[in-house]
């Protein structure tokens, strides 16, 4: 079964120096109980830093772009996705 | 304070967007739109307006173009006619650090509290304890009076509902060495004297108001004018890009370094030159013998340890021994040493060989500018003189102990004592270490805390840049 989630996090230079280097860590943070849910990879660059207003670092996740992210923030979405995918 | 946050966010994204006005040329005409950019007027302030927010964005400019906030006469002048004056300057000349004192917020001096957890009881410890009889209660609760307390702590201890709280002043308590401290009116100022460069200050104000007077444009100015300039290295590089080290190499070499160079080289000479140095220390009688590659540390013993400052190497570091062969085959270069660290800078100031010291996180916001993606860069050819493993290793605490032990033979009796990190706890070491000697005859000393992969300059969060570093150096 493929994951619920699929998140790109974006090792381009310009995330990784604002702070991309953090989110790298995601798959050791990862609670094990998600871990068959969410499937984390690192990317090229995504090329969003020239297209859109958002900030970097940047994270995709099932298609959607998320700018100036952090570790915490990207947590908790997760922890809403996954439970809004349990509710349903 | 934790790695990532938004005051080091907002410290390279000043930095950033300067380079991408040098890098198109707009740097004289349009660095006065910054603060306004940054913070339009419908951002949701940080401080009490988006005019405080945009004043001390100001003081970020200028600090970013390397200039001293302190120094500040002429309130009035625009950021455009700053850039004009940083562009005619050859490199920023004095202390490293600035305090912006704009945005200083005058924290209350390092105090105990009481908050609304205490009930007020009938026993009363902290009352009992206090030396100085500071604690009284009013309206069934305790209360410190201020005047009186000598800070001592005791009350916070005896405390059965835990209701008293010490509240710090961050950059302070961050500062090994008590270089920090208020002026009359309340905002810190850094004694350059004492000051070790060790940026714990300027990680740990939760308001960012301590920044390192950036050299990026310098480097970026001999870059475009097509000098000489001399990428030097320092062995925590490895841990810190995304891509490979050889990878690195290109970024620098398209960024328009005319050369590269690898400090773990001059690490291993370092290795060499402290090794024999040990030997003879120790035939001599000397007690032991420290390490001097980190300039924090080497300042500490000369300033404020000298019982230990006695026993200091006096070794070059790999960065001065790099710079000395650069210059000697090259001495129209300009040298560019790039690390993790902002006490380099301290010590470059009293090296004629190196010329610039530029972060990785300015680094980073160089290549940014000129749209330059490490991942995407094909891998530099191999160095002709590769460093040695134990050179690569000197990135990590721990590393210099190891590469003087790896040249040593086993009746040599190495007996390695290794500081990793200016915490509390160490620094109190290093005073015991001062009266009482050391239980070893070497001492590796690193002012940041996993050593220079985890300096104030890096880019990559300590767990994952020692991940890194072993993998890159295997």
């Amino acid at each position: 079964m493929p994951a619920e989630i699929d998140i790109e996090i974006c090792a381009g230079t310009t995330c990784f120096v604002w702070g991309g280097s953090e989110l790298l860590l995601l798959p050791e943070q990862l609670p094990g109980r998600w871990k068959n849910r969410v499937n984390v990879r690192g990317t090229t660059c995504l090329h969003e830093c020239k297209n859109t207003t958002l900030k970097p670092p940047f994270v995709r996740i099932n298609g959607k772009l998320h700018g100036d992210m952090d570790l915490t923030g990207l947590m908790t979405l997760i922890e809403t996705m996954l439970e809004d995918a349990h509710a349903v | 304070m934790q790695f990532e946050n938004h005051a080091r966010r907002l410290r390279i994204e000043v930095v950033t967007r300067l380079a991408r006005l040098y890098a198109g040329n707009r740097l004289t005409s349009d660095i006065h739109k910054t603060p306004f950019e940054m913070i339009p007027r419908t951002a949701t302030p940080n401080r009490c307006c988006v005019h405080k927010d945009r004043a001390v964005v100001r003081y970020r400019v200028l600090a970013a173009l390397g200039f001293r906030v302190e120094d500040e006469t002429e309130e009035w002048k625009s950021l455009n006619d700053y850039a004009s004056e940083a562009l005619a300057l050859e490199k920023p000349e004095g202390p490293v650090l600035t305090v912006l004192d704009t945005a200083c917020e005058s924290c209350i001096r390092t105090h105990f509290f009481v908050s609304n957890a205490c009930r007020g009881c009938v026993a009363r410890p902290c009352t009992t304890v206090c030396p100085k009889k500071a604690i009284k209660i009013a309206d069934h609760k305790a209360r410190i009076d201020e005047d009186t307390c000598i800070n001592c702590g005791l009350c916070q201890k005896a405390c059965p509902y835990h209701s008293i709280i010490r509240i710090p002043v961050p950059c302070e308590e961050s500062c090994p060495v008590g270089a920090i401290k208020k002026n009359e009116s309340g905002k810190e100022r850094i004694d350059p004297e004492l000051c070790i460069g060790c940026g714990n200050c300027v990680r740990n104000c939760p308001f960012g108001a301590v920044m390192e007077r950036s050299q990026w444009l310098f480097a970026g100015k001999a870059i475009r004018e097509k000098r000489h300039t001399t990428a030097l290295v320092a062995p925590a590089a490895a841990a810190q890009f995304p891509g490979t080290f050889a990878q690195f190499k290109t970024a620098l070499l398209r960024l328009g370094f005319t050369e590269i160079r690898e400090v773990a080289q001059g690490a291993d000479e370092t290795a060499k030159l402290e090794t024999a140095e040990w030997r003879e220390a120790i035939q001599e009688g000397k007690p032991y013998l420290t390490s001097s590659c980190c300039p924090a540390f080497a300042k500490t013993l000369d300033v404020h340890l000298p019982a230990i400052g006695k026993n200091r190497s006096r070794t070059p570091s790999p960065m001065a021994l790099t710079a000395r062969r650069v210059k000697s085959e090259h001495p129209e270069t300009l040298t560019v040493f790039i690390g993790p660290c902002i006490a380099k800078r301290m010590e470059a100031q009293n090296l004629p060989d190196v010329d610039l010291v530029l972060t990785f996180e300015e680094i980073g916001a160089l290549l940014i500018a000129s749209d330059i993606d490490v991942l995407n860069q094909p891998e530099a050819p191999a160095f002709t003189t590769e460093a040695s493993r134990e050179g690569r290793g000197f990135a990590a605490s721990g590393g210099v102990a190891h590469a003087i032990h790896a040249s040593l033979k086993p009746e040599d009796l190495f007996r390695p004592v290794c500081i990793d990190g200016f915490s509390k706890e160490n620094y109190l070491r290093l005073k015991e270490i001062s009266k009482n000697g050391l239980d070893g005859n070497y001492l590796e000393g690193m002012a940041c805390e996993g050593g220079c992969i985890g300096g104030p300059g890096s880019i990559n969060p300590l767990r994952a840049a020692k991940k890194k570093l072993t993998e890159q150096i295997k």
